[in-house]
């Protein structure tokens, strides 16, 4: 009997039957398995190294089974705003980085993807022991959505080494302005005499991101967005240090080298092309692994401060666990956030593991915190642990982002401008960049029609 | 009979209408409903009128975007094509077997994709540890300290260094197949003439590829006017230094998928698709002109 239509359609339909009863029957057996408890995604693959432990014993602690996946950084952010977008499942609990918040709770309040933690950690007695700086960074509006993993408070990295090599002694180093003259006089050189520098005093990018706009001004108690949303970076304060930054980039006097990331910082840092670079608690584990052969070469000491009696720290990344309103069990997944961030068991394997201190008050007494590090050859947890409170707060917006490179903006034309008028006075071109840029930032403020008009928006303008 | 012919006809075109109506007529209409509001994601949408056209018609950044994305254009009709043609001519002119093999080393690039070239392109322009400026300081003694990436003025150049590299080769593809048409007769005959090298390009190679060139022009404008993913891994997901590097679909990008606001990113997809159709029509358009007498 042949098929009317002909061979070629029954041949097409047949295929396509085929096909769906093969996704059909892979479909049947994956639904077969029993599903894991919770579903545990994380971007940073040293993190998902180190919590293995402390997973397998809460498993066996509450009979459940947890899931982990490690996900790309940036394919993280893209999939978690698809799912928020689209209102789609999410994984029962994340672990994402601060960049990603403020894309990820943009919109009206109530339509935010994520969990409000503020009653469970007030509930758990939790609100004393994180610093408000830090819990700062994972609240919108007043309510708490991320539990956070860190502080990453900021010293400097420096070649030991060489610095006693050319006779400069880093405890002197206690302010910018010093740190900008011994700079100049002892530490940039031209060691082969022809010409070209073969050493700089510091890594500082030429786009003022991450040091100038991330770690710099935070520290000079400069923030890119307030804490009630508004751009707050137009002040007197920044042109001063924008200012600053543009004298030790460029020109024939500058001090620093744009060593940029990976090999090329390790190559300039071996070489000796930088002695200093900015080094929070997590930077000190890549520097270590990308540098083995500078064990022992290799310090840290606190950031010269802007003025004397001035803080001597800031703050640079950060990640936290939410929890997706999605979650099947909410409550277990808050009860394992608490577990794997705060179990005092795993914290000394943690920090060994990734020379990242422990976010909570009550864990930076412990003893593991004074152990002397094969590397660095100091009490690195104690070093960062004394300089915690002492950490700036950042403020998350969905605007944050935009803010930061608009600012990274202003930096580049600067830097134009001063290679185009040496010698000149760049202030008050920066501050009418700044100016410029604040509007821009205010114009797209402005017109989310989903967002609440920033407190004080009246004042401020 | 005409009955079941009509039958199977439609079966089997319905694979290309079901698939069209999914992927481009629904989206096409949709995207055109959501420019007119603003969304916070899919679940949050606010009709807001022409607002979405006017803030990016007089946004300057987005005319920071069209700019650079113009100047990329230019580059590529202006420079790589001809590139392409010229090593089309030369590899014609080989009757040999290597041919096939600078065939394929020249195309290779295309085959990598542009995220890879990115990555790779980004490694290779590092100040003072990048491949170029190494090279460029021993032939030369200059130049090991640019930054390429770092500095407004050195963006752009290197987008279409990069570029070069990798889409040369494809171009030279289809200026190839056009060199086919050209008649061996005519070019004979030409050469008895007594015309030289560049007469017989102008008057006999260039009128019998115009149709290849043309569309290999028309395709060229419209991939330079859609660029994201090279600059966008060159770049490490930003705009460049002040923004040099910044594309029209890479701005439409930020609104619709970093800012969430998928109705500015429409209104910026409905723009930059009337200003290709403008350029196409005058592009055809200078062609029908070129060939009226």
């Amino acid at each position: 009997m042949r098929f009317p239509p002909g061979n070629a359609v029954l041949a097409i339909l047949l295929t396509a039957f085929v096909a769906g009863v093969l996704v059909f029957g892979a479909r049947q057996r994956m639904a077969s398995e029993p599903p894991p408890d919770l579903e545990f995604v994380m971007f940073a693959l040293n993190h998902y190294d180190d919590y293995s432990a402390a997973i397998a014993e809460f498993e066996r602690r509450h009979g459940v089974r947890i899931q982990m996946q490690l996900v790309n950084n940036q394919a993280l952010q893209s999939r978690l705003q698809s799912a928020l977008m689209s209102g789609t499942r999410m994984p029962d609990i994340v672990e994402i980085e601060a960049s990603m918040f403020g894309a990820l709770t943009q919109g009206p309040l109530e339509g935010i993807g994520f969990h409000d933690l503020t009653d469970r950690i007030r509930k758990d007695g939790l609100m004393e022991d994180f610093i408000d700086s830090r819990l700062a960074m994972w609240t919108r509006d007043g309510r708490i959505f991320g539990i956070p993993h860190d502080i990453h408070p900021v010293m400097l990295a420096y070649r030991a080494d060489i610095l006693k090599e050319i006779g400069v002694d880093p405890a002197a180093l206690d302010t910018w302005e010093r740190f900008e003259a011994v700079a100049r006089e002892h530490m940039v050189a031209d060691l082969t005499g022809n010409g070209v520098t073969d050493r700089y005093a510091i890594d500082f990018s030429l786009s003022g991101l991450p040091e100038l706009i991330d770690v710099l001004l935070p520290q000079a108690g400069v923030d890119v967005i307030d804490a009630l949303g508004r751009p707050a970076f137009n002040r007197e304060a920044t042109v001063e240090l924008f200012a600053w930054f543009l004298r030790q980039t460029q020109g024939p006097d500058r001090i620093s080298f744009p060593a940029g990331w990976g090999q090329n910082l390790a190559k300039a840092l071996s070489d000796g092309l930088i002695l200093f670079l900015v080094a929070p608690d997590w930077r000190t584990h890549q520097i270590q692994t990308d540098n083995p052969r500078l064990a022992g070469s290799l310090k840290l000491m606190p950031l010269p401060a802007w003025e004397a009696g001035g803080r001597h720290t800031s703050t640079w990344g950060g990640s936290s666990l939410v929890i997706p309103k999605t979650a099947r069990n909410p409550d277990l997944a808050w009860e394992f956030a608490k577990f794997l961030y705060l179990e005092k068991e795993f914290l000394p394997d943690r920090f060994r593991n990734t020379n990242i201190i422990p976010p909570a008050r009550s864990a930076w007494d412990e003893p593991f915190l004074d152990d002397v590090h094969p590397f660095w050859e100091q009490p690195i947890g104690r070093r960062y642990a004394d300089l915690a409170e002492d950490v700036p707060a950042v403020h998350p917006s969905p605007y944050r982002d935009y803010a930061r490179n608009r600012l990274s903006t202003v930096f580049t034309r600067a830097l134009r401008w001063a290679r185009n008028n040496p010698g000149a006075d760049p202030r008050d071109f920066i501050r009418a960049e700044l100016t410029a840029a604040e509007a821009d930032v205010w114009r797209r403020l402005d017109r989310n029609v989903f967002l609440a008009p920033p407190q004080g928006e009246a004042e401020q303008r | 009979m005409r009955r079941r012919q009509l039958i199977s006809a439609w079966l089997f075109l319905s694979p290309f209408l079901i698939l069209s109506g999914v992927f481009f007529i629904y989206p096409f209409l949709w995207a055109t409903i959501l420019a007119f509001y603003q969304t916070s994601g899919s679940l949050h949408s606010v009709f807001v009128g022409w607002s979405n056209f006017r803030f990016v018609l007089s946004d300057p950044e987005f005319f920071r975007a069209l700019r650079n994305t113009t100047v990329f254009a230019a580059f590529s009709v202006f420079l790589q094509l001809p590139l392409s043609l010229g090593l089309a001519l030369l590899l014609n002119s080989r009757k040999d077997r290597w041919k096939g093999f600078f065939r394929l080393i020249l195309f290779s690039p295309h085959l990598v994709g542009p995220i890879f070239v990115g990555i790779l392109f980004s490694v290779l322009f590092t100040a003072r540890f990048g491949m170029i400026n190494r090279f460029l300081h021993h032939v030369s003694g200059w130049g090991l300290d640019l930054r390429w990436l770092a500095d407004p003025a050195l963006v752009m150049p290197a987008l279409v260094l990069t570029s070069l590299w990798m889409y040369v080769g494809f171009n030279m593809i289809y200026f190839l197949a056009g060199l086919q048409n050209v008649s061996e007769d005519l070019m004979d005959a030409a050469r008895v003439d007594g015309a030289g090298p560049w007469q017989r390009f102008v008057n006999v190679i260039v009128p019998a590829i115009k149709p290849v060139a043309l569309f290999v022009v028309i395709m060229s404008t419209i991939g330079s006017f859609q660029l994201f993913e090279l600059p966008y891994a060159l770049l490490n997901g930003t705009g460049g230094p002040d923004n040099a590097g910044l594309t029209i679909v890479m701005y439409l990008y930020q609104h619709a998928f970093e800012s969430g606001d998928l109705g500015t990113g429409a209104a910026v997809g409905w723009i930059l698709a009337l200003i290709i159709f403008a350029i196409s029509m005058a592009q055809i358009r200078i062609s029908r002109g070129l060939e009226s007498p």
